[in-house]
């Protein structure tokens, strides 16, 4: 191990010279002690919210990018700068050389990661602790912010087969109308019935109320769940909207007399229909004795707007409902802990990459790389594929995955600053199928390269 | 020491060839073709040739840093690349390959840690090593702010931080100054004494010819000239007649001798020799006569024309003059004040390099040389009657 830790503390040495990390580093304890001090508004819990997310995502980029110039960085330097040369004469594998450097990226990077998240950390108790807010204001930020629950999303509706049902429908419709229907009107009507299914999956029309199905919530629940949801009036997009209104209905789970069966009474979780604006989220409180003894919730929304407009609620706006788990501090860890793993992830890559090309070359393919992967996720995540090609471009994008990293993976950021639990499940599957079965493979062809490669260049430079 | 004519060689190079390629795998230039060379046990081997010969590239491949195209190489009876075989060598490269942030005293430790040494053993050897080049006394400065010659030395004590059995010098003497050069030579001898085995590459062929037991002579990555340096200076289709006295009264005896065949004269006949730098270029204007193709510089020579304007008989005189002011000596060429051991050595290998004397003494020896050679040479004239 002897020579392992002279390599691993001469190379940290030769990275904190670099005059990179140095401008990184400057950017890092201005993002991560001005930022959350600085973000301030008339309503506190939002901003302490947009604090928290904006401080922590850009850690996470300036960190991201630090471990993607350093990985490369260390690995190349003292290869184009001919250093290397002696040490590999002296009798230390090169895989000793090639792991001693990784493991001092990464050490350098989780050391400057658990400062700057330290410090965000600190900022944030800080201002909530000494901050002067309203009484409701606090007590808002402390459950929807500072917290960790855990989510559970209702079930989703089937797009492919109403897709279908509705294509087909326009198919017989113009056959009917006597039209000279081609292939490619066929490929018209697959994409304009999917965005028709999803339309319709998202509207709620004036008085007609929908119904959301949860599933294996904890049953015996004492505290109260929260439900969170967003929407937008008339159509999802963020401008022009308005107040409306909106009546929120749980199923109160009560067995029958005769016959031991269970059926619901939905009870209205206000008094008075709920004034919400369109296009931001609201949080509100429902009984915990709403769950069903089979971990089921059902819960119903009547759109009241007052001018009769339909409400849209896509699937990403949820509802969701939300069961605090654990505090701040535990889920800022747990953050932590996803973004040590992105670290390490792109380390792996950049090491991986300079192994067997110049420093310049392999950043560029470094980020080329993460680029495709964050292409790939959002092509193989579309729920919409109506022609050849795009299913061809999904198929593309689902094999490409096999080895490349989705970036957008590892962003437990804006979980964090909503209140969500980072789940150790969720921890658990990017170690094991971003980290173990993407990163790593790559990560050792890189050693494998470093090891067999010729390390002399004919023309010294 | 004498050299293990029977002991396993050090290294073997058998049908060594190396062609360098471009991106798509095609080859570009073949730098070494094919050679093949044994480097003994406890000898002083050097590696000669022009630039672009090849012989960086067969250090390289000698050291594992690089891997050949054809042929084997085995150092210690192992491959090159092997890590247990490392352990024997140490490694001085053409430049010198240092992190800059480093002091003198860390980078020893570091690559002395490389070599498993303990932390005490470590301390002894650096001191040592660090005396040894002439620098204790820059011990905790960074080797970033060391000038050429003080890198050169610090390169030189890495590459004995293990005590190697084998070690690879290229270009050793470059960049230090005369002193640098004497005691890097010296050092060479001294390991040699100790048994161990050296292989040199450099362009000073009077270093090497000072200190090599066998040399190699490469051109366009082929071996045109090997042996031992004594059997390849020695030219022996001419005798040389040397006389231990040569005034007029053992001339005349040597006359006598020569007539009546004295036995009792002490006559040394020997064979004349050229110089290591005649022999080399004489092997080099052979291959270049014989159009063998090199990857490396081509000839030479020619001065570019906007260079070799005439200049007046003042300019050239002057110039003359001015090469000949002796100029002041780099600072780093003595160990700086504090350092009266270092001082004392220095003084007394200077005194040992000022054989050449002051240049009217010259002057007049070579007079005399002159008027002793003018008078030999009639006198011998009149031994073999003319002829």
């Amino acid at each position: 191990m002897q020579p392992f830790f002279a390599i691993f503390k001469v190379a940290s040495r030769q990275m904190i010279r670099s005059r990179f990390f140095r401008v990184l580093v400057i950017l890092l304890v201005l993002w991560s002690c001005a930022l959350p001090a600085l973000i301030s508004g008339r309503d506190m819990g939002d901003f302490l919210r947009i604090a928290l997310l904006y401080s922590t995502a850009g850690v996470n980029l300036f960190l991201g990018c630090n471990a993607i110039w350093l990985g490369c960085f260390t690995i190349d330097a003292d290869m184009e700068s001919s250093q290397l040369h002696l040490v590999v004469v002296k009798p230390v594998s090169r895989l000793t050389v090639y792991f001693a450097k990784f493991c001092a990226v990464a050490w350098i990077d989780l050391l400057l990661l658990a400062v700057a998240f330290l410090a965000i950390f600190g900022v944030i108790s800080l201002r909530f602790r000494y901050g002067e807010f309203p009484p409701e204001t606090r007590a808002r930020i402390q459950n929807e912010v500072l917290v960790g629950r855990r989510v559970f999303l209702p079930d989703q509706g089937d797009y492919e087969q109403e897709s279908r049902r509705i294509a087909d429908a326009m198919l017989a419709e113009a056959e009917a109308n006597g039209e000279d229907v081609n292939l490619n009107d066929e490929v018209y009507f697959a994409r304009e019935a999917k965005k028709q299914a999803m339309a319709k999956d998202a509207e709620m029309r004036f008085n007609i109320p929908r119904e959301w199905r949860f599933h294996d919530l904890p049953a015996g629940q004492k505290l109260p769940l929260v439900l969170r949801y967003r929407v937008f009036v008339k159509g999802v997009t963020g401008a022009r909207q308005r107040t409306t209104r909106l009546m929120w209905l749980a199923g109160i789970p009560r067995k029958e007399t005769s016959g031991g069966r269970t059926t619901l009474d939905f009870l209205p979780l206000s008094d008075i229909p709920e004034q919400l604006m369109g296009g931001t989220f609201t949080e509100r409180l429902i009984p915990g004795d709403a769950i069903a003894p089979d971990g089921t919730l059902v819960l119903r929304a009547v759109n009241l707007d007052p001018n009769k407009d339909p409400l849209f609620l896509q699937p990403t706006d949820g509802p969701k409902v939300l069961i605090p788990v654990c505090g701040f501090a535990r889920n800022f860890l747990r953050m932590t802990l996803v973004s040590f793993l992105l670290i390490l992830t792109l380390d792996a890559i950049g090491c991986a990459f300079a192994s067997f090309l110049s420093l310049a070359t392999a950043v560029f393919c470094s980020l080329g790389y993460l680029l495709l992967g964050i292409l790939s996720q959002y092509w193989a995540m579309q729920r919409t594929y109506p022609d050849l090609i795009s299913r061809f471009g999904y198929y593309l994008a689902k094999a490409v995955l096999f080895f490349v990293v989705p970036l957008q993976n590892f962003d437990a950021t804006d979980l964090v600053s909503d209140g969500e639990l980072v789940e150790f499940s969720w921890i658990g599957a990017i170690f094991l199928f971003d980290v173990l079965l993407r990163a790593m493979p790559l990560f050792a062809i890189g050693a494998i390269i470093y090891r067999n490669r010729e390390l002399a260049m004919a023309v010294k430079r | 020491m004498e050299v293990h004519q029977n002991a396993a060689p050090v290294a073997v190079v058998r049908g060594l060839g190396k062609t360098f390629a471009d991106f798509w795998g095609r080859a570009r230039v073949k730098a070494v073709d094919g050679i093949d060379f044994e480097i003994r046990r406890g000898e002083v081997f050097a590696l000669l040739g022009p630039n672009g010969s090849g012989k960086s590239t067969t250090v390289k491949l000698i050291l594992g840093l690089l891997y050949p195209t054809r042929g084997d190489i085995s150092v210690f009876g192992k491959s090159p690349r092997a890590v247990e075989t490392k352990k024997e060598i140490g490694y001085l490269p053409e430049e010198s390959y240092l992190y800059p942030y480093l002091t003198a005293r860390e980078t020893l430790d570091f690559y002395g840690s490389l070599f498993h040494l303990s932390a005490a053993e470590r301390k002894s050897r650096i001191d040592q090593l660090l005396e040894m080049v002439g620098l204790s006394h820059a011990r905790d400065r960074k080797v970033g702010e060391f000038s050429k010659g003080m890198a050169r030395r610090i390169g030189i004590a890495q590459a004995m931080i293990n005590d190697p059995d084998f070690l690879i010098l290229d270009e050793p003497t470059s960049g230090l100054d005369p002193i640098g050069c004497r005691e890097v030579k010296d050092l060479i001898l001294t390991l040699k004494k100790r048994g161990k085995t050296i292989l040199v590459t450099s362009h000073l062929l009077s270093d090497v010819e000072d200190i090599s037991d066998r040399v190699v002579i490469l051109y366009g990555g082929k071996i045109r000239s090997q042996g031992k340096l004594e059997d390849l200076l020695t030219v022996s289709d001419q005798t040389r007649v040397t006389f231990t006295t040569p005034d007029e009264t053992a001339q005349r005896k040597l006359e006598s001798a020569l007539q009546s065949g004295f036995p009792q004269e002490k006559i040394v006949i020997d064979h004349p020799r050229r110089t290591l730098e005649e022999f080399f270029l004489d092997v080099v204007r052979q291959a270049k006569a014989e159009n063998v193709s090199t990857s490396g510089a081509a000839a030479g020579g020619k001065i570019a024309d906007y260079l070799s304007t005439p200049k007046s008989k003042e300019d050239v005189l002057r110039s003359l003059l001015a090469q000949e002011t002796p100029s002041a000596p780099a600072p780093e060429a003595a160990p700086i004040s504090g350092a009266a051991a270092d001082e004392e050595k220095l003084r007394a290998l200077t005194e040992e390099r000022s054989v050449t004397p002051p240049p009217e003494t010259a002057a007049s020896c070579d007079a005399s040389d002159k008027e002793k050679l003018a008078r030999a040479e009639t006198k011998l004239d009149q031994l073999l009657g003319g002829k």
